[in-house]
């Protein structure tokens, strides 16, 4: 039965890999070793090369100097954010908020199995996260020391305990979130803020670990034999991953132990939580004029009122609209030092920090894709849009400019106060900036809505399993945080010495260019046509 | 003396689904003033047949025409015309009832005061007036089924395609639909709907299809498809055929 409820989950997530939404049928297996292939390429190829050149930067002059520990409590403690960053936001929905709560438990499945099968959907969005730091970490350490079975074993292990940590944290805050909502009204955005003051607090600590990470580094003569009693816990945590038994043993028995609290108090309140509604205010209706509106104005509000009365979709999909503003205040305050340091840091060639910014807003963007999930939202009320006199090219517009909007309106306001203090003199190079920026923006917006139409699944059960598990979903956050990494890297590795970083920009904006008007002319054909066939 | 446009033209209608054929070479036409009732155990082809009038469905063969104009050529401007009420209407839950109706009246481009008259109309027969500020989640099954039949009414179209309208309805609700439905057709409009209540269907329809396995097995008036026998007897006869 549990094996059932297991694969009903991971059907959920890889759904669109196996069935063809627009034909209705599953696909050939040729196209499911296709799709599995891309998303490979995509997961070893971007994120694995992005993480494995960390790693390699890492890895040698640690092992060097005998502190194998240090290289995999960084690369964990790295893998640890991406872990949780991948399965948080998704985990309040996705333990209790599924369409079939009141199905599953009138049917004579023990409330342990339903539990554990969406825990294992959460460990698996964790895994993925973190395993994509991690395994890169685990090969290039293999490629620099001679091999060691007993380290292999414990560096697995080390990914393992990561993913496990990451599913804890996400599901005791999952759980805190959702005692939290049942006594408040207002649900959605008191779950959004709740949520981002946890992991505020959450990354403030972590953070603070990192500084104090670097504190040692710069000072390692100093601690020298008392690095132990200093870092204990991280030193632990690292020689996991070197394979030392005690540690293993050790960080183990903790997370174990940790697993076991977070299942015994998922347990003790999960029909409660999943059965009840909370407190709902009743609101009479009282009869009032409603002014007419648009039919563009109509679908783009009803798009609105879609991404703001879930706080699974605003977290999942909307997070870049927070770090826009939190980019601005951090230069209003510390913008002048942060000009200073950059610049020393990068004085070889001219602009390069304009591509760093760059890069950096590109990165941001990529963590609003509402778009990407917005089909499969529609789930079974699609008949709606496609029984009404719209044409689809019309709705698809209307959900591209809610990412649009939400993209341009903060990515508008961030740019001045960046330019303000990186300036430059070189007119091109700046033209060549801005122009690469907006590039990137529609190039995002029509980027997801070709993933959200090309791999729409409007079977679901859960929310979660559009706005963060399914394909399109996956592909537009890699591909976005992939193709801004690759930015940069292409430029280090190739453009460096062949061009200026204004041809660079130059040679980005025709790309996109291209790029945006092949998806733009997919979409308006192929996509419109698609969306009405769903 | 010039003949009047039907409706609803469905001409040798067949839909396929791989090696399926769930409509067969069906042919209907619905005429201003008429309900016609859609009859058919499960899964014989009401649905689809129903799906493909609204141009939710793409279909093999054959022609759908709604007064006149092509679905498949013009789908927008036949979609102007009609309503459609799926057989589980899932509807925005994210939406308040009002917020619904308000969408559904700015795509068909209704004005305020009319909306405002109709809302108010039949919120009040069915009365969930006083609900319509509630998000549609916390609806009942019976409600959003009244909500879905308001805003199919709010722009008055001239035909309404519904499918198994009365499922989760009370008997007065069930009784002010048939009413509206009569309405409906005495303002020159038309209604094609599927039913599995034979009752309702021999009350209330003028003319009446029976589809099995795809294949249109009878249609016409309802006396020339029941004759002197109810209309359960003829259906039960005719599938077990």
């Amino acid at each position: 039965m549990l094996k059932l409820l297991v694969k009903k989950q991971l059907m959920e997530i890889f759904k669109a890999y196996f069935y063809d939404a627009k034909k209705n049928k599953g696909r050939s297996k040729v196209k499911i070793i296709i799709m599995f292939l891309l998303f490979i390429v995509l997961m070893v190829g971007i994120m694995g090369g992005i993480f494995g050149y960390v790693a390699d930067q890492l890895c040698k002059p640690l092992v060097m100097v005998d502190m194998k520990w240090f290289y995999f409590a960084l690369m964990g403690l790295l893998s640890l954010l991406l872990g949780v960053f991948g399965s948080v936001f998704n985990t309040y929905a996705g333990l209790y908020l599924s369409k079939d709560n009141d199905q599953l438990l009138s049917l004579p499945i023990p409330e342990k199995y339903i539990i554990i099968s969406r825990l294992i959907a959460v460990y698996c969005m964790a895994l993925l996260y973190s395993a994509s730091v991690f395994v890169p970490a685990i090969v290039v350490y293999f490629m620099t020391v001679p091999f060691d079975g007993l380290a292999l074993f414990g560096s697995i292990l080390m990914m393992i305990l990561i993913s496990m940590i990451s599913m804890v944290m996400s599901c005791l805050l999952g759980w805190l979130v959702a005692k939290i909502s049942l006594k408040v009204k207002n649900k959605s955005f008191i779950t959004v803020v709740v949520t981002l003051v946890l992991i505020a607090a959450y990354y403030y600590v972590y953070f603070k670990v990192i500084n104090s990470m670097q504190e040692f580094l710069k000072n390692v003569a100093i601690y020298g034999t008392s690095i132990k009693k200093n870092v204990y816990g991280l030193y632990m945590f690292g020689m996991v991953g070197s394979g030392d038994i005690k540690a293993m043993l050790l960080c183990t028995t903790i997370v174990a132990l940790a697993s076991i609290l977070t299942w015994y108090i998922l347990k003790q309140s999960f029909i409660s939580m999943a059965t009840t509604s909370g407190s709902v205010k009743k609101v009479e209706y009282k009869e009032k004029r409603t002014k007419e509106a648009s039919v563009t104005s109509a679908l783009l509000r009803k798009e609105f009122q879609k991404f703001t009365s879930s706080a699974n979709y605003m977290l999942n999909c909307g997070l870049g609209i927070i770090v826009f503003p939190i980019i601005i205040v951090t230069m209003l305050i510390k913008g002048t030092d942060f000009s200073k340091a950059i610049a020393g840091a990068f004085t070889g060639k001219t602009g390069l920090i304009q591509l760093i910014i760059f890069v950096v807003l590109c990165l941001t963007m990529s963590m609003i894709n509402t778009g990407a999930p917005s089909v499969s939202l529609e789930g079974k009320s699609i008949w709606i849009l496609q029984s009404l006199p719209v044409s689809p090219w019309t709705v698809l517009k209307q959900k591209m400019k809610v990412e649009l909007l939400l993209i341009a309106v903060p990515l508008t306001a961030t740019i001045p106060v960046l330019l303000f203090y990186f300036q430059t003199k070189n007119i091109g190079l700046l033209i060549g900036f801005v122009l690469a920026t907006y590039s990137f923006m529609m190039f995002r917006v029509l980027w997801d809505m070709f993933w959200g139409v090309k791999l729409a699944n409007i079977n679901w059960t859960n929310e979660t399993a559009p706005v963060k598990q399914g394909a399109a979903a996956l592909i537009s956050v890699f591909s976005g945080m992939g193709i801004s990494a690759a930015a940069i890297l292409i430029f280090v590795v190739v453009g460096n010495e062949a061009m200026s970083v204004e041809d660079y920009f130059y040679a980005i904006i025709g790309i996109l260019i291209f790029l945006n008007i092949l998806l733009y002319i997919w979409l308006r054909r192929r996509g419109a046509e698609a969306f009405a066939r769903l | 003396m010039e003949k009047e446009t039907n409706m609803l033209e469905i001409k040798n209608l067949t839909k396929t689904y791989g090696d399926k054929k769930a409509v067969d070479d069906i042919t209907i036409n619905i005429e201003p003033g008429e309900i016609y009732g859609f009859i058919g155990h499960n899964g014989a082809g009401k649905t689809t047949t129903l799906k493909a009038c609204t141009g939710i469905l793409g279909f093999d063969s054959g022609e759908i025409t709604i007064n006149g104009t092509s679905i498949k050529d013009d789908p927008l401007s036949c979609k102007k015309q009609f309503a459609y009420i799926p057989d589980n209407p899932d509807l925005y839950d994210f939406m308040t009832g009002i917020k619904y109706l308000n969408f559904i009246a700015d795509i068909f481009g209704v004005s305020s005061d009319d909306r405002m008259s109709r809302i108010h109309e039949y919120a009040d027969r069915f009365e969930i007036e006083k609900d319509l500020g509630q998000p549609i989640a916390t609806y009942s099954h019976g409600m959003k089924q009244k909500l879905a039949i308001i805003a199919a009414w709010i722009h008055e179209p001239k035909l309404i395609i519904m499918d198994e309208p009365f499922v989760g309805l009370d008997p007065k609700s069930a009784f002010i639909v048939k009413e509206m439905m009569r309405e409906v057709c005495d303002n020159g409009g038309a209604i094609f709907f599927s039913t599995h209540v034979l009752e309702v269907a021999e009350k209330i329809c003028d003319k009446v299809a029976i589809i099995k396995q795809g294949k249109l097995i009878r249609s016409g008036t309802m006396e020339e498809v029941k004759g002197d026998e109810s209309l359960e007897d003829v259906f039960l006869e005719l599938e077990a055929e």
